[in-house]
């Protein structure tokens, strides 16, 4: 929230409480900012990068996806940067460089870059087991895009 | 294609002192009704939490028998409730990844010993380091070698059984596991490339959340009969194990989520939730399911079983002593997040059905042919962990299990609040120092996170059991206490 106005900055991210997990929103201007904006927020909730780990060699990974709708991509794309952080390291950013409609559903391209854990300087800190379908909803409201998802830890 | 909700919570009708039912016409598109097993505190708890709109919604599946079903700690899960129990018929009925959990065969095994509280009082914090060295725990935690492809497609056939040949199994560890710790129909070429990255070296080892060690003692042995069946006593440590599937069944049950969504409309299945995304029992997608969830329900049981040697071996450290001379045989070792083809009598006829059971346990009373043989004359043992803090319980299945709920019970205690919710309650407490002034010594990869799993953030356990009790579910055995705990 910007502090003078009350109103939303044009991009954040913020996490949601639940029962037994935790839930995350992500919003911007554009849909690709909300996903980025929703991939900070799941790279901060499953790690904590401090200032001796910001230095490290950064892993590069392609992003390719494809989905019948657009929750079904946002469930893709969630859950794709879920097995990749199990397995490579603290989500620091992603880039989508191409977000929109295909013949048949929806798709996206970018990349996602990943310090690997020392123990030290890039700690995790929850293991999610998946991004999940409740509350999952992908949302334009005027200007502003918000992707909102609930995760299983 | 989803249905959305209408917004306004089920209405509860009370049937008996802890039975609830959802009548079938409270939502559109229900075919059965829905019973919550729940006495009046833990009903209260449930006022506002989605969970019974979720026993709703899984009353809406194709080829439900019986009612949709809740246990007496149902809490909010994803698609179906945690807690939640529902049989469907072979012909005609649905299998769901949503019903059965992200993480598959996630389960509780417990070893007991012929050790007293006196002859481990005095070393329990070079047992806690022993046990938590020996068992990588935390988030995303990793063996450091990484198994074979060959390997690990043996232990997703196997099993627990994949141990035995290894040195790392007893005996006795195998009849006394659910399945004998491997199910049928294990398929690993179902299995993802991305799951089995994920899992190759994450045999043995604890992960995070809720999966904890608990090294315990009986306090109380209510039921001397099945105690002696289970080789439980007042006083005698024991040891807890709860885990899963770790990142192979977590992704496991991502990818046929995504499966199966992509399939619903072509089935016609209109469903209230899309996390309830399913697939007839007899289509392509249903036996891709089976064959995956099998594989990495075998995982999860080589998992507890590698992780019971690991923790053998730390007792015999510790305590100077072989492991077989301190008496650390398995107890039992049962699965919560699982789907079984099983014969159940509904309508006054016997029938073959797909039980899911998701945050639920297996609770097989006395005289059923899939006990083993060594509690047959007892019955199953449940065991049901409460929370780090108070107690755990043994309980044994009840005759009434099997009329009211597919043959099941409650897993746990149940969470009552949020994890957000626990950190704010309890920021500024150090959960791991007041947990020691009770005489409970804690190890634990993320001190600071202790707080999401408090007692606090969890439903009294006593409640838990009493309903399950009362219920006709289940009866209890012995109630243990914690003497250290090993938290991811």
């Amino acid at each position: 929230m910007d502090a003078m106005t009350g109103r939303q900055a044009i991009r954040g991210h913020e996490t949601l409480p639940h029962t037994a997990d935790v839930g995350l929103r992500g919003w911007g201007s554009t849909m690709a900012v909300a996903f980025e904006e929703a991939a900070l927020a799941l790279g901060e909730l499953t790690a904590e990068v401090a200032e001796a780990g910001r230095g490290g060699h950064m892993l590069d990974e392609r992003i390719e996806l494809a989905a019948g709708d657009l929750v079904g991509l946002a469930y893709a794309f969630l859950n794709e940067l879920v097995g990749l952080i199990d397995l490579y390291g603290a989500l620091r950013d992603t880039h989508l460089s191409e977000i929109g409609p295909s013949d048949d559903g929806w798709r996206l391209r970018g990349s996602a870059r990943f310090l690997p854990y020392d123990g030290v300087g890039v700690r995790r800190r929850a293991e999610v087991k998946s991004a999940t379908y409740h509350g999952l909803t992908v949302d334009r409201l005027d200007a502003e895009w918000t992707m909102t998802a609930y995760l299983d830890v | 294609m989803s249905r959305p909700a209408t917004g306004r919570p089920p209405a509860l009708e009370r049937v008996d002192e802890v039975t609830w039912r959802i009548a079938r016409d409270e939502r559109r598109g229900m075919r059965t009704d829905g019973i919550v097993y729940a006495d009046e505190t833990l009903v209260a708890s449930l006022r506002g939490d989605p969970s019974l709109e979720q026993v709703a919604n899984v009353a809406t599946l194709p080829g439900i028998v019986g009612s949709s079903l809740g246990m007496p700690d149902i809490h909010w899960g994803y698609g179906f409730p945690v807690g939640g129990v529902a049989a469907f018929r072979r012909d005609g009925g649905v299998i769901s990844p949503g019903g059965i959990g992200f993480d598959i065969n996630c389960g509780v095994r417990l070893l007991r010993s012929d050790l007293s509280v006196a002859d481990v009082r005095r070393h329990i914090a070079r047992l806690a380091d022993a046990l938590f060295e020996a068992v990588p725990s935390g988030v995303g935690s990793r063996l450091g070698r990484k198994l074979s492809a060959g390997d690990l497609d043996a232990v997703m056939r196997e099993g627990a059984g994949w141990a035995v040949g290894r040195g790392d199994a007893w005996s006795a560890d195998l009849e006394r596991t659910e399945e004998g710790g491997a199910l049928g129909g294990a398929d690993p070429s179902t299995v993802s490339p991305r799951a089995h990255a994920r899992g190759a070296d994450q045999l043995g080892t604890l992960g995070s959340g809720n999966h904890f060690l608990e090294v315990g003692y009986v306090e109380r042995v209510l039921d001397n009969n099945a105690a002696d069946a289970f080789g439980l006593a007042e006083g005698m440590v024991t040891l807890m194990i709860h885990c899963g599937s770790r990142g192979l069944g977590h992704q496991v049950c991502t990818d046929q989520v995504a499966i199966m969504d992509r399939t619903v409309g072509r089935h016609g299945l209109v469903l209230p939730d899309r996390q309830l995304a399913c697939a007839p029992l007899d289509s392509p997608e249903a036996r891709a399911y089976l064959g995956a969830m099998a594989a990495a329900a075998n995982f999860a049981w080589a998992n507890r079983q590698l992780i019971a040697s690991h923790a053998r071996g730390a007792f015999a450290r510790v305590l100077g002593r072989p492991a077989e001379s301190l008496g650390l045989g398995q107890v039992y070792d049962l699965s919560h997040n699982i789907a079984k083809f099983e014969r159940h009598e509904v309508g006054g006829e016997e029938v073959d059905v797909c039980v899911h059971r998701k945050g639920a346990t297996r609770a097989f009373p006395a005289g059923h042919p899939d006990v083993p043989a060594t509690f047959r004359a007892v019955g199953q043992p449940v065991l049901i962990p409460g929370d780090m803090g108070r107690a755990s319980y043994v309980a044994v299945g009840a005759e009434g299990s099997m009329r009211r709920s597919f043959g099941s019970a409650c897993h746990g205690a149940g969470r009552n609040m949020s994890r957000h919710a626990a950190l704010r309650a309890l920021r500024g407490i150090d959960i791991a120092a007041q947990l020691e002034g009770e005489g409970i010594v804690v190890r634990a990869e993320r001190r600071d996170l202790l707080a999401e799993e408090a007692s606090l953030a969890y439903k009294d356990v006593e409640a838990v059991i009493g309903t399950a009790e009362k219920a006709g579910l289940v009866r209890a055995v012995a109630r243990l206490r914690p003497l250290a705990v090993i938290k991811g």
